[in-house]
């Protein structure tokens, strides 16, 4: 049977395997698994192909498939770590989000996502080099009243881009975003993250979606910058943190309830915006410290949709059910369940009975 | 009609003042909660989302209300209250001894949760794809 190597290597850094722990279960040498990773052994025997597919529990099909890799490094990939993901973990999420990516082109083949509103790009020269003034630019021409974005994940999926919300099974990594031509705009997402934080991150993602083509030292900062003035507009925020007379957890709960992002945020917005001076700023954090990882009053995570209104018009409307759904995208249930938000089928249907 | 800088306004059945050529304010009645009542039209939502409106042509918009007593039988407050939204950004109180401390409402009135995520559609003409069961050859 004929295979693609980076199916295999998908596959395997999604079950967490080495080459040398497939090469012993599948009875090869490592240098053979080796090889068909690097795709200089398209041609394997069929028993081979059995033992792969029973040992990495992925239909043989899923090995047959024609889809390539994205890797970390390709010029199209984002993402927003930190500093100590061990290498098992960037495997973990590099499985993760191409898994979904392949079965998102797969799933796009019966169903169409219609966006609401546009997703424009905007050149940082334009606007003088400045993150802030592209927020302002989005905020406008998505027409967003002032004050807080209240759900910040319905309004940038309604422009179409599709949020997962992934197990990475580490809180070392925010999230990664994905704009590919042939496809809807991707952002994935860590399930563990608290509900401000994850705001702020889709927010940080949104920036990138919107600002960058090409990697640069400074993305990062310049999505930041962009995320804050996006969540929390100056023109607004100003008058709310200006009234503010101390600086703990407890005088400025109310306004991380409103702008629903983190106190930690609302400090750092209000000395950005020289409200409070550095000295006050530090003497801020160092209150609350004590709260960083798990703050007061947390805010509830929002919920993505618009991969279960995939799944469950492909599952309930098409009439595939979970078995189809899973068949379609060459793998087995356990993935589909595990990977796929799954609205159930509804009970109450009537049917024709002759 | 102009009077020192004050001009009235009215667009699609919206009357009110502009000061200043800066600052709109249109008059309502306000209920308890001290949030204006009656129907939400696009206008309304954009004269309260502060955008700017042609015909009115102000920076910002204002609201100057009344809040009548539980039996309907008195004015028992005026509120001048800025509109964000379908929230609130803030608003004072207007008495006989003045305009009294600003108040920020921190929990506007929660905007009813609607679907404003993209839309999903089988295609047109679905695309079949040949199911394959696990003892299917080929």
């Amino acid at each position: 049977m004929k295979v693609n190597g980076e199916m295999v290597t998908l596959a395997r850094e999604f079950r967490e395997l080495t080459q040398q722990a497939l090469a012993g279960q599948i009875g090869v040498g490592q240098s053979t698994v080796a090889k068909m990773e690097a795709g200089l052994k398209t041609e394997i025997d069929d028993d081979i192909g059995a033992k792969l597919a029973a040992c990495l529990n992925f239909p043989l099909d899923f090995f047959e498939q024609n889809e390539e890799l994205l890797s970390f490094g390709s010029s199209s990939y984002f993402y927003r770590k930190r500093a100590s993901l061990t290498a098992a973990d960037r495997k973990r999420i590099h499985s993760v989000v191409n898994l979904l990516r392949i079965a998102l082109r797969q799933l796009l083949r019966h169903v169409d996502v219609e966006p609401r509103r546009a997703l424009p790009s905007f050149e940082l020269e334009e606007y003088g080099g400045n993150p802030a003034s592209i927020a302002q630019a989005l905020r406008s021409f998505w027409a967003l009243p002032d004050g807080p974005v209240r759900d910040l994940t319905e309004l940038v999926e309604g422009a179409g881009v599709i949020v997962f919300k992934c197990a990475f099974e580490t809180r070392k990594f925010d999230a990664t975003s994905l704009r590919l031509a042939d496809m809807p705009p991707m952002v994935f997402m860590n399930a563990d993250i608290p509900g401000d934080r994850w705001r702020y991150t889709l927010a940080h993602e949104l920036g990138h979606l919107v600002m960058h083509t090409v990697p640069h030292e400074s993305m990062e900062d310049e999505a930041d910058a962009f995320a804050a003035e996006f969540l929390t507009p100056e023109l607004s925020i100003k008058p709310h943190l200006a009234q503010v007379q101390r600086w703990g957890a407890r005088d400025i709960v109310q306004l991380k309830l409103y702008w629903r992002v983190s106190l930690h945020m609302l400090v750092k917005r209000a000395h950005e915006l020289g409200i409070i001076d550095a000295d006050q700023a530090r003497s801020a954090f160092i209150a609350l410290s004590p709260v960083r990882q798990k703050e007061p009053v947390p805010i509830d995570q929002e919920t993505p949709a618009s991969l279960q209104k995939i799944v469950s018009a492909i599952a309930n409307d098409l009439d595939f059910g979970v078995d189809g759904v899973s068949a379609a995208l060459h793998w087995f249930g356990d993935l589909t369940e595990k990977l796929l938000p799954f609205a159930a089928k509804p009970q109450n249907r009537l049917r024709l009975v002759q | 009609m102009t009077t020192d800088g004050v001009r009235i306004f009215e667009r699609n059945s919206m009357k009110g003042l502009v000061l200043d050529e800066r600052i709109a304010i249109r008059f309502k009645k306000l209920d308890e909660e001290g949030l204006s009542r009656g129907h939400y039209t696009q206008q309304v939502e954009e004269f309260r989302s502060q955008r700017e409106l042609d015909g009115i042509d102000a920076a910002h918009h204002l609201e100057l209300g009344y809040v009548l007593n539980r039996d309907e039988t008195e004015i028992s407050e005026v509120r001048i209250v800025c509109p964000s939204g379908r929230g609130t950004a803030w608003w004072s109180r207007i008495d006989a001894t003045g305009i009294q401390p600003m108040v920020f409402d921190l929990f506007p009135t929660p905007v009813p949760s609607g679907d404003g995520g993209a839309v999903v559609k089988p295609k047109d003409k679905g695309v079949v794809v040949p199911l394959r069961g696990k003892n299917d050859e080929g």
